[in-house]
């Protein structure tokens, strides 16, 4: 070893990190070398200062900021529904704000099918969900589509797909999932909720979870994909959650 | 001090815990809290210094924890998956700081070293670990989180690499430049 041993060298040497070779190497230079031997002696004594330091206590309450301000406890815990679900947020006080805000969202859905997102009424304020999907209104896989080309003019369903990704990084987003449906060639993401924090749309397995008649759905975030069907529509839905 | 988890199948229990987030259940982020939460609170603490803004760090990491638990794959160890979101809560915090502490004149850094400068001027009655407390603070931040992990926190290099997000390589660099810096540092005191 011709100079002094690097600091990283003698850095592995306090971890007993380095191959034997290397060590025996670093060990013969030590031998006739007082300053690698006074730098490894101050090393040594670094890290078992660092080691000895005790493990601190989080405050008493530090518990309960973080469940309040995740909305997991608080005083309202015993209307506390699943993290997952999207009407959580409408749950999340006393009863009598449960019935406004059910009153509220059906009132919201009906009108949304009944008029449609271009307002056109379709005759019936009834959501009518058909027990099997039409021929000519298969479902589709998101994810076997074509990638929209950078110039494509923004439909719903590469809208929902960037306010999915826009909604990653708010601090304010609470809810999961939302409410999806297929209209006149694009989909659409209708307003219980809203937000898709962290997951990209990805349509999945045909089949699973299928909705029975008059059911509507709302996703919460769920990692068995949903088939909806809404009138003539047919949506499949998963939430596929980005890598870890 | 090391932290370390004793469980029958850490890989199978993280997912689960992952899994029953997911779906609700609200005693799984419960959970997370009581295993982790001393372990994020003292990372915090190492990497801030200060026990208030620890605690602001540490609920920060954890809502965070709480929003993102529902995709967490098992692809990393959870507690990796932690450490990760807790080390980038503190970052620029840190950062900010760490500019600060680049801009301070020399001076004042060898005084903190310098035996001659009195004892007044270089806190001669401190403790000793306020001291290294204190060295610890004045550390780059890539620097300081590479030791704090390793002296304090007690993880492996593999570990390292793996919550930075960088080479194996560069965390011995780090590890070996942030313990040679606070060895100058404390020449003499320790």
């Amino acid at each position: 070893m011709s100079g002094h041993a690097s600091i990283e060298r003698l850095s592995l040497y306090v971890d007993a990190a380095l191959a034997p070779a290397e060590r025996r190497r670093v060990e013969s230079h030590l031998e006739g070398c007082a300053d690698c031997r006074h730098r490894l002696d101050g090393l040594r004594r670094v890290v078992a200062r660092l080691e000895e330091l005790p493990a601190a206590t989080p405050p008493a309450d530090m518990a309960v900021r973080i469940r309040r301000s995740a909305g997991v406890l608080g005083e309202r815990r015993e209307w506390h529904q699943p993290a997952g679900l999207p009407w959580r947020g409408l749950l999340a006080g006393p009863p009598l704000v449960h019935v406004f805000a059910v009153v509220l969202a059906l009132g919201a859905i009906v009108y949304l099918f009944a008029f449609g997102v271009s307002g056109q009424r379709q005759g019936s304020t009834r959501i009518v969900l058909p027990a099997a999907a039409p021929a000519e209104a298969p479902a589709r896989r998101i994810a076997e589509a074509p990638p929209p080309a950078a110039a494509e003019p923004l439909t719903a369903e590469r809208a929902t797909l960037a306010s999915a990704a826009k909604d990653a990084g708010s601090p304010s987003r609470r809810l999961l999932g939302g409410v999806f449906y297929r209209q006149d060639g694009v989909w659409v993401e209708q307003g219980l909720t809203a937000r898709l924090p962290d997951e990209r749309l990805e349509l999945s397995r045909t089949g699973a979870g299928e909705l029975g008649d008059g059911e509507l759905a709302e996703l919460a975030g769920l990692d068995a994909p949903l088939r909806l069907r809404v009138g003539d529509r047919v949506v499949e839905i998963a939430f596929v959650p980005p890598a870890d | 001090m090391a932290v370390a988890l004793a469980e029958a199948n850490p890989a199978a229990d993280d997912r689960d815990l992952a899994l029953r987030h997911r779906y609700g259940d609200a005693t799984a982020f419960d959970e997370v809290y009581q295993r982790y939460g001393e372990m994020v609170f003292n990372i915090a603490l190492r990497l801030a210094g200060d026990r208030e803004e620890a605690a602001d760090l540490t609920q920060e990491t954890f809502l965070r924890i709480y929003r993102h638990l529902a995709g967490f794959r098992g692809r990393s160890s959870l507690k990796t998956w932690i450490y990760r979101i807790a080390v980038n809560c503190c970052r620029s915090r840190l950062r900010r700081r760490d500019w600060n502490v680049r801009r301070e004149p020399p001076e004042r850094l060898a005084e903190l070293v310098d035996g001659r400068a009195g004892p007044e001027s270089r806190a001669a009655t401190r403790e000793l670990r306020e001291q290294l407390e204190g060295a610890v603070r004045r550390l780059p931040v890539p620097f300081r989180e590479a030791v704090v992990l390793r002296d304090v926190q007690g993880l492996s290099y593999d570990e390292i690499a793996r919550v930075l997000g960088v080479r194996i390589g560069t965390v011995r660099s780090r590890i070996a430049r942030g313990r040679e810096r606070l060895r100058l540092l404390l020449e003499g005191e320790l």
